[in-house]
């Protein structure tokens, strides 16, 4: 028997892998969905969104990509993993995410192909839409250049290849190695950890989704939540497991705010116990 | 260390034979060692009892902030009582006291114990701290209006004249909230008498010209603004907007002409000219102009204004109304209306031979309200022509309609979606 049993959950409601369906619409996230959406929609080139780490961003970057209906969007997403990506290789990736069929090795070539693969999808109907998390790491400024030249293709409607860049607030400083290139940004969000309101609902509404439909926290717990967190989901999400695995080992049917504070020290969320 | 009860020992000895300095000494000494609320409180005590009103109130400070820090507000609040008890004018006691009793919720008592608390620093010659006890006094009630008055006037005494201004500008813009034109103008008007150069109260004024109907006076002020301020592009938009009210095209045109010179990117200035183009019937460059104005609505959340702009353009460029009110409708949440203007787009691309494109926003509608009939009679029509045009059975491609997506639909579509994830 683990947690689940003891408070009925059907899974475990607070685990920090992206899953849509326990996605929650802060006013925050609907609000930059819709501007994003916007941004792709009118073929905008380049939109930003930054925010601290946990604060949602690949979350978002999950969402959007779900909301891109295929008939009308050929979208990607593409999550940087490592510093030390080229530009031959970023836009091999490109080429591949886009539907470019036989890669030419010359890098000339190869951006013909792109090229004529965006043509394509513009007549196709569709917008193409090159999501980017985690562009802090691509921290060159060829880089920066070489994304410059893409947003440059441009059909009458605007630009055919729409790009969101996802990242830490140090994807400004990325940016500004290339001046004509963050002055290209023409949609930038900023994402902000939750509000206290914005934390109880969240984690009421996870605990819904996971299949509980009782309070588990008291009020006082979830405020003590927020002020271990500050609202940031994911250690709201980290907090919360752990809470759920304490409380069950001590068998508290609701979860106090005593727990929340154990639990924080655990986690060194809380310094005031040494 | 010394221990704790052998100096509280000492101390009461002390006391007993009449000895108040040597038992100060001792709990001086330990407060030192035991800094504590409860003995600064007693030394305080012990001070008054010697006739040492200064360092009384000192130690009775050290107590409250004690105690306040520890979040005992009652003891503070007894501490800061006593302090005023032997000095009513204490500034910091009366500004702590205001704290406290704002915290209750005793905005009465919080503003009078303010106010004392800053005509002792206004005595004291404390000019900056009393702007801080101010602001805290209208925050507290910021529509006021007497009490702001009051305010203003009392800065006007001490010759703090642009605290003075800026709160006969907050007047202003609370009587022209309360559409009290008259009393407004004449508080702008304070502001202007004190800084003839503050541009906000400016336009402040000129607002209120417009809204009593006196254009002329409103473009007269804000011509000798422009000479004020050449480079300021508010003033000439503002100049501009006036002129369009009054049906003087050209004129507002060089001033916008102006303003792009200053600013090449000023979305106003499309606004303004969008403004023009209906005024002169030409709808069509109207729309041009305000698309930007519309993109910058909708990046501010202006959904509802940006809304309203595309329903009343839709006659000009009904296709790309219908697009961006789609797009902002289904973002919005609000299904209904995003199933009512896919119909229209759908009719709209169909009139312009867009079959396949149309097929696809009925489609969409129909998921929506499944229940529509004569939608469902549309899609029908739709797939049977664009089945025979394309020679395949479009209905086989697209038989989830209606019906819901299957879960296998959904799995399919799920694992194409992992596909769209790329890790570089």
């Amino acid at each position: 028997m683990d947690y689940l049993e003891y408070y009925n959950l059907k899974e475990h409601p607070f685990s920090n892998v992206v899953d849509s369906r326990f996605y929650y619409s802060s006013r925050q996230l609907s609000d930059a969905l819709v501007k994003l959406r916007y941004a792709v929609d009118t073929r905008k080139g380049l939109a930003v969104v930054i925010g601290d780490i946990g604060t949602g961003k690949t979350t978002l970057a999950r969402r959007v990509l779900e909301e891109l209906d295929e008939d009308k969007y050929e979208a990607a997403l593409l999550v940087v993993v490592h510093a030390s990506v080229s530009s031959e290789w970023l836009f091999r990736k490109f080429a591949i995410q886009l539907g470019v069929k036989d890669l030419k090795e010359d890098k000339v070539e190869l951006l013909a192909q792109i090229y004529k693969r965006l043509y394509e999808i513009d007549d196709e109907g569709k917008k193409a839409v090159v999501m980017i998390d985690e562009v802090q790491m691509l921290n060159s400024k060829e880089i920066m250049e070489e994304f410059r030249g893409l947003l440059n293709m441009e059909a009458p409607e605007g630009k055919m290849l729409n790009f969101v860049f996802f990242g830490l607030p140090e994807l400004e400083d990325v940016l500004s190695l290339d001046e004509p290139l963050k002055q290209r940004v023409a949609v930038k969000i900023r994402l902000k950890p939750f509000s206290e309101e914005d934390t109880r609902d969240y984690i009421k509404h996870r605990l819904r989704v996971a299949g509980c439909n009782k309070e588990i926290f008291t009020e006082e717990a979830i405020r003590r939540i927020y002020q271990y967190t500050q609202g940031i989901p994911r250690r709201i999400n980290t907090v919360c497991d752990n809470t759920l695995l304490e409380g069950y080992l001590f068998k508290a049917n609701l979860i106090d705010s005593e727990t929340i504070k154990t639990v924080a020290v655990d986690l060194g969320l809380d310094t005031s116990v040494k | 260390m010394s221990d704790k009860s052998s100096i509280i020992k000492e101390t009461q000895k002390y006391l007993a034979r009449g000895q108040i300095d040597k038992a100060i000494a001792e709990w001086e000494k330990m407060i030192k060692e035991y800094p504590d609320g409860n003995i600064h409180n007693t030394l305080g005590d012990l001070y008054l009892k010697k006739g040492d009103k200064q360092n009384a109130i000192d130690s009775f400070h050290k107590a409250a902030n004690f105690f306040l820090h520890e979040g005992f507000s009652l003891k503070a609040l007894a501490i800061y009582k006593k302090i005023l008890n032997i000095n009513p004018a204490d500034s910091e006691a009366l500004f702590s006291l205001g704290e406290l009793s704002q915290e209750k919720g005793l905005t009465t008592d919080a503003i009078k114990y303010y106010l004392a608390a800053a005509e002792s620093l206004s005595i004291e010659g404390k000019k900056e701290k009393l702007i801080g006890v101010y602001d805290r006094v209208l925050s507290i009630s910021p529509t006021n209006l007497p009490l702001r008055n009051k305010v203003a006037e009392i800065y006007s005494k001490e010759g703090l004249m642009s605290e003075a201004s800026r709160q006969y500008f907050q007047i202003a813009m609370l009587y022209a909230e309360k559409e009290d034109t008259e009393k407004s103008i004449g508080y702008y008007q304070k502001v202007l008498d004190a800084q003839p150069l503050n541009r906000e109260a400016i336009l402040g004024i000129n607002y209120l010209y417009e809204r009593t109907g006196n254009l002329e006076k409103a473009i007269e002020q804000i011509k000798e603004a422009i000479n004020l301020f050449p480079q300021d592009t508010d003033i000439h938009l503002r100049y501009a907007e006036l002129n369009i009210m009054m049906g003087r095209l050209n004129e507002a045109r060089e001033c916008l002409r102006k303003v792009t010179e200053l600013q090449p990117a000023n979305t106003k200035v499309r606004r303004l000219l969008g403004d023009i183009y209906i005024k002169e019937g030409d709808r069509k460059k109207a729309w041009t102009e305000y698309l930007p104005v519309l993109d910058e609505m909708i990046l501010d959340e202006g959904y509802d204004d940006a809304i309203k702009l595309l329903d009343s353009f839709k006659d000009i460029d009904p296709l790309e109304t219908g697009k961006r009110l789609v797009s902002l409708y289904r973002q919005l949440g609000e299904q209904g209306q995003v199933a009512n203007e896919l119909i229209s787009l759908g009719d709209v691309l169909t009139a312009t031979g867009m079959q396949k494109e149309a097929f696809n926003c009925y489609k969409e509608a129909l998921e929506i309200t499944p229940n529509n009939e004569s939608l469902s009679a549309k899609v029908a029509e739709l797939e049977k022509e664009l089945s025979k045009e394309l020679g395949i059975d479009v209905s086989l491609k697209l038989n989830k309609i209606g019906a819901g997506i299957t879960k296998k639909a959904e799995e399919v579509k799920k694992k194409k979606r992992k596909n769209r994830i790329s890790y570089i």
